[in-house]
């Protein structure tokens, strides 16, 4: 199996092989959420997340052919997202558009995310139950900032709490969140006889 | 790793999320990644969570209000299994038909199509009309066009979406309905019923003031602007259904109806047929807090620009737009007097272009068109004389037909004109045009209007025209804001 840096398919619609293309709609509907969660977890930005987004799922599709039926398509799939996202960021270093994480550290997180699929794909129960035992105030944080897609600015101005103090309660947000779906983790392997 | 680190760098977190990081964090941040190992654990658990609340966040919370509802067993009942199964092979028989055509025009269109793809992720696409007229959608109408996220606006007929994720959505009637992703839509106004395939997690439609979910089953949703009512009604299965403002959440099982109105979540009358609320058409008034600004008030002016910088080739009643490899390549250049609104904080801004024939004898494609805006960032550029415009000295002028010099402007967002129609108006309203207008600080802002596709061809090279401020008797290139009281001014 090949990486999947772009191979292009034969150009015209009607050499189409409709099997490989419900094939391929098949198993990227199968693997979209993890590898949007892959891209959004290396690049938190929405905006740059789905420009890459976009174009990876091209590049899968134009090397379509030299993907191994049967092998990982996620992991396929997640190798081509870094190389989008290793291009995008030597482009903003390029031309001095924005600060960001060096390569290698890319492929260091990139790799840890992949030793890490099996917890990760089992995440949305834990983090709902978590989400429901913050406190209401910290709720209505996490509301505006997923819901209402708000900026720091914006949910500093409507809490009526100061640039400082948001980040503070954002923060503190994050980190229990985290430790909830830990704990929830462990509770469930106890639960399962793994622990 | 110490508490201080951790803070700091979910701090860090914030500001990649804000696309706000600075050098100092950014070198901050990458020494502590490449250096401990726990530091990267926590940076993945961290992101990985901002993605999962981003990508499932209504989902995640009609998740949380689902299991609170099934734990109370005295208000619920089980879950009602799927009633028509004698449909279900029928309908997947249908849906396997549709899949391959859908594959093949889908391939079709990653492939001829590229440049526009880069812009939208499938979502749905548009599997059937009839007997439908169109209102200013965001998205091509064009039956078996794969659609990304946006708006569709149907003044009349009906019309079937299938998602990617199998659903199938109905709309009918005047509906102001928008795709947000292959499992959640938001109806702005009208009707939408949907069929939820077994296969899914759940299939949610949001109104302004209420959330419904459904996992195997079909449900209508209808909102009515006018008094802000939502009406939920179950046909198979069962609907978790939340209030927005109260927070308030109930289930509704099979043959029943729930009401949303703005300040409660009721049980509603299931005597009443599908599609109860009378929804009158909406004003074709402006609200008194809408405000427009036209390109022929004020400093405001308007001009196009042509590389050959040829007079023969412009028309001073139209803005022409051209994307080609010749010297006939085009861009409009648009610049408004914000003085009416100067000290006013305002939202929804939306820039309004009026379609033209540009009367030129070539043929004009009947393709979906795409234009890009952009917002000239560099205000000192704002003085320019439409008279005096020319391809050299026009601000931030590159010479590729569909892009700008990007350090001297930004992009604002894309207009797409269906089927390359030549009459009605087609706008552009985003978040980044409102923040672009709000930035100002010379009272002038210039916008750019270029073609990103398609490319003009041998077969159809004529340009695209829309309305000047010299026209005359179409509206010009005009700015719509919605004033905002209380809030800080510009």
């Amino acid at each position: 199996m090949t990486t999947p840096e772009i191979q292009s398919r034969p150009s015209a619609p009607q050499d189409v092989d409709s099997d490989a293309t419900e094939q391929f709609l098949r198993l990227l509907g199968q693997h979209e959420r993890m590898l949007a969660a892959f891209v959004m977890s290396m690049l938190p930005n929405v905006s740059d997340s789905d420009d890459i987004l976009q174009e990876t799922k091209i590049a899968l599709w134009q090397s379509f052919d030299s993907f191994e039926i049967g092998t990982d398509f996620g992991a396929w799939a997640r190798r081509a997202a870094l190389y989008r996202i290793l291009d995008f960021r030597k482009r903003m270093a390029r031309e001095k558009l924005k600060f960001g994480i060096s390569e290698e550290n890319y492929r260091s997180l990139a790799k840890e995310f992949e030793d890490s699929t099996s917890i990760t794909k089992n995440k949305f129960g834990k983090l709902a139950t978590c989400l429901a035992r913050l406190p209401d105030e910290h709720q209505q944080m996490i509301r505006m900032r997923y819901m209402e897609k708000m900026d720091i600015d914006q949910i500093a101005s409507a809490s009526g709490r100061s640039r400082a103090a948001t980040y503070r309660i954002l923060s503190r947000i994050r980190l229990s969140l985290r430790e909830c779906v830990k704990r929830e983790e462990c509770r469930m392997m106890h639960a399962l006889g793994d622990g | 790793m110490n508490s201080r680190d951790q803070t700091a760098l979910c701090r860090i977190i914030e500001r990649l999320v804000d696309d706000d990081l600075t050098e100092q964090d950014a070198n901050w941040l990458n020494d502590l990644l490449q250096n401990d190992p726990e530091a990267r654990t926590l940076f993945l658990d961290l992101t990985h969570d901002n993605a999962m609340l981003y990508l499932n966040w209504p989902q995640l919370e009609q998740h949380q209000n689902h299991n609170t509802l099934q734990s109370d067993p005295p208000s619920v009942s089980p879950v009602a299994h799927h009633a028509a199964t004698g449909l279900r092979p029928y309908f997947w028989n249908g849906v396997s038909v549709l899949a391959v055509c859908t594959c093949i025009l889908i391939s079709a269109w990653l492939w001829s199509a590229p440049r526009q793809t880069t812009h939208a992720p499938f979502v749905a696409t548009l599997t059937h009309s009839s007997n439908a007229r169109w209102a200013e959608s965001t998205l091509p109408t064009t039956v078996h066009t794969p659609l990304g996220p946006g708006r569709m606006r149907l003044k009349h007929g009906t019309c079937t979406l299938r998602y990617t994720s199998g659903v199938e959505v109905l709309l009918s009637g005047d509906v102001d309905f928008e795709l947000i992703d292959s499992s959640t839509a938001k109806l702005h106004s009208g009707v939408a019923k949907a069929k939820v395939p077994k296969s899914l997690d759940r299939f949610t439609i949001n109104t302004p003031n209420a959330s419904s979910a459904e996992q195997d089953g079909e449900f209508s949703v209808t909102y009515n602007p006018g008094d802000r009512t939502s009406r939920i009604r179950v046909i198979e299965g069962k609907v978790s259904v939340r209030h927005q403002q109260t927070g308030k959440q109930r289930i509704a099982q099979k043959g029943e109806a729930l009401e949303a109105t703005h300040s409660d979540l009721l049980q509603a009358d299931n005597s009443i047929p599908e599609g109860e609320l009378r929804i009158p058409p909406r004003s074709n008034y402006l609200s008194d807090d809408t405000m427009r600004i036209t390109t022929a008030m004020g400093r405001g002016g308007d001009a196009t620009i042509i590389m050959s910088n040829d007079p023969t080739f412009l028309d001073p009643a139209l803005i022409t737009v051209k994307n080609c490899e010749s010297d006939y390549r085009r861009k409009g250049y648009l610049r408004f007097d914000l003085k009416t609104i100067k000290g006013s904080n305002f939202d929804n801004a939306k820039l309004i272009l009026t379609l033209q024939e540009t009367h030129w004898a070539h043929l004009r494609a009947p393709h979906d068109v795409l234009y890009s805006v952009f917002g000239v960032t560099d205000e000192s550029l704002d003085g320019w004389r439409p008279e005096d415009l020319r391809w050299e000295n026009a601000p931030a002028n590159v010479d590729a037909s569909d892009q700008v010099d990007e350090s001297k402007a930004r992009r604002l967002g894309s207009m797409l004109v269906i089927d390359g129609r030549a009459t009605g108006q087609v706008a552009l309203q985003s978040k980044e045009l409102n923040q672009f207008l709000q930035e100002d600080t010379n009272g002038l802002v210039t916008l750019i209007v270029v073609r990103d596709s398609p490319v003009s061809s041998d077969d159809y090279s004529t340009p695209n025209g829309f309305a000047s401020r010299r026209h005359n008797s179409q509206l010009p290139p005009t700015l719509e804001v919605q004033l905002v009281a209380n809030e800080e001014s510009i």
